[in-house]
């Protein structure tokens, strides 16, 4: 194993034993059986607000309402809520190391700066990519067992029911990618990690920027349209275009491909920022 | 009932020459006499404008006089009206049914009945049915569906022969109704588990759309038992 595969097991390692990296997993295992429990309990009548027009001529066999539904709509949690359990760690990773004083200790070993902040990075990818499939298969997984599975309805131009088989690799590609434009939050978060030794700064800088960003990005005055192709946030809805006919996959790649960019230019700034640090403790 | 339409068609003075509406009823309700049970596997797929479904498996199984009971892989829509062999509420008693007219297609004569809700079940834009009743094989063979609530319909049926009985292989539905499907780009997220406001509110525009429904797999009077419907619909 390489030095540089050392450190970002290192790092993961060091992600992994701190009790705030489990906030994020433990409100999802608390939070989502709830809500299937309830909409098992309780039902929702989707169905019948969604497919008002065909009430006239035809009986509805079976329901949709089932584990998939609920989990389509929980995915909604990414755009704003989800973020906060990114940021955690994100925001920690390297003004920790600021904050109680171990960055001499780090960089003692035969590591450059750029391989340290590069697995720190590396690690923060990793552990969102955990976290996001984590919600994926928690929500897929127990909305099935609890809810119980079938057809899947989603509105995206229009009404799209799809057959189980073909909705379940959709929410695959759907984390996946969501994994990605969670990261662009988590690339934020790392970078304004790289400029204090306080986590709380970058986790309130971040949610500023996202919540400025959406606001920007909703508000109807001409003159924001030229801004928008620059907000990260513009492209937050790729993890809702798998659930088109047929997958756009151009489309995702194109989107991926802007939110990729944001990544790199986050991370770069982030490796320049810690490789020009002055480090005094 | 009978009186009546005989009485009605000899008033119009067309329906001479014609077998009463009674008897059309008697001879399409004849056509399933000794069907006493059976159960069918029906695929349905349905183009309707910004709305996707998958083809759709159904089984159907049916018993005399009008128990039904489906299995289905997952969600589908049916048409309400009654399409499948065996059940004919469209010629119910709460129906009144008059020979209208014949009519030729292909060589064939059509008898056009027309049935529509006796005034005490009538309710409000109630449908009015026009029935083709192939007078070879006394099928229903077309059905036109009138209502100013949601539009026009229209089912015909392509038959097979199966020992005595003439059953549907195919079904089309054209139809129409209120309340478009709005193709918007971006769903509405500010609110979970509910239908977005544009799909509730969109009672004015008109829908057309097609059904094609195959029938596959009959096997008929098999002897399914009363409990076997009881069962809760396996959906």
């Amino acid at each position: 194993m390489t030095p540089f595969i050392k450190t970002i097991r290192w790092e993961l390692v060091k992600i992994f034993s701190k009790w705030r990296t489990y906030i994020g997993f433990g409100t999802i295992l608390i939070l989502v059986p709830l809500i299937m429990v309830l909409v098992r309990k309780y039902g929702i009548d989707i169905e019948n607000e969604a497919l008002r027009s065909f009430q006239g001529a035809f009986d509805y066999i079976g329901s949709v309402t089932n584990g998939l539904l609920v989990s389509y709509f929980l995915m909604n949690v990414l755009w704003i809520h989800f973020p906060f359990f990114i940021v955690l760690v994100a925001g920690d990773i390297v003004a920790s190391e600021g904050a109680s004083g171990t960055f001499r200790i780090l960089l003692t070993r035969p590591l450059s700066r750029f391989e340290v902040i590069t697995g720190k990075f590396i690690a923060t990818y990793v552990y969102t990519l955990a976290i996001v499939l984590f919600l994926g298969l928690v929500s897929v997984g127990l909305g099935i067992a609890i809810v119980g599975g079938g057809d899947l309805l989603v509105f995206n131009k229009g009404i799209l029911i799809f057959s189980q088989g073909e909705a379940l690799p959709r929410f695959l590609i759907a984390y996946l990618v969501a994994s990605v434009m969670q990261m662009t939050v988590g690339a934020l978060a790392f970078l304004f990690s790289t400029w204090t030794s306080n986590a709380v700064g970058p986790i309130i800088g971040t949610y500023a920027v996202i919540v400025v960003s959406y606001i920007l990005s909703v508000l109807q005055i001409d003159a924001l349209q030229a801004i928008r192709p620059y907000l990260f946030v513009t492209y937050f809805n790729v993890f809702f275009v798998p659930f088109n006919v047929p997958v756009p996959w151009r489309m995702i790649a194109v989107q991926l491909g802007k939110l990729g960019i944001f990544i790199l230019i986050f991370y770069a700034l982030s490796v320049v920022s810690f490789i020009r640090k002055d480090i005094k403790t | 009932m009978a009186f009546f339409a005989i009485a009605l068609l000899a008033g119009t003075g067309f329906g001479l020459a014609q077998p009463p509406t009674s008897q059309i009823i008697a001879r399409v309700s004849e056509q399933f006499e000794a069907l006493q049970d059976y159960v069918v596997t029906l695929s349905a797929q349905i183009e309707v404008p910004n709305f996707r479904m998958p083809c759709k498996e159904v089984i159907v199984w049916y018993k005399k006089p009008d128990k039904f009971k489906f299995k289905s892989s997952g969600f589908l829509l049916m048409p309400k009206f009654r399409f499948l062999p065996g059940s004919s509420s469209f010629l119910s008693d709460s129906l009144d049914v008059r020979l209208v007219r014949t009519q030729q297609d292909d060589g064939i004569t059509y008898y056009v009945v027309v049935a529509k809700p006796k005034p005490w079940v009538q309710q409000k834009n109630s449908p009015d049915l026009e029935i083709f009743v192939n007078s070879q094989r006394w099928t229903v063979d077309r059905i036109v569906i009138k209502s100013a609530d949601i539009g026009m319909s229209e089912i015909r049926n392509v038959y097979f022969r199966l020992g005595d009985f003439w059953l549907p292989e195919t079904t089309r539905v054209v139809f129409e109704m209120r309340g478009s499907i709005p193709a918007h780009e971006t769903p509405d997220f500010n609110r979970f588990f509910v239908a977005p406001e544009y799909l509730k509110n969109n009672r004015g525009e008109l829908l057309r759309g097609r059904m094609l429904i195959t029938f596959a797999n009959y096997r008929l009077n098999i002897g399914l038992s009363d409990e076997f419907f009881k069962e809760k619909n396996r959906e």
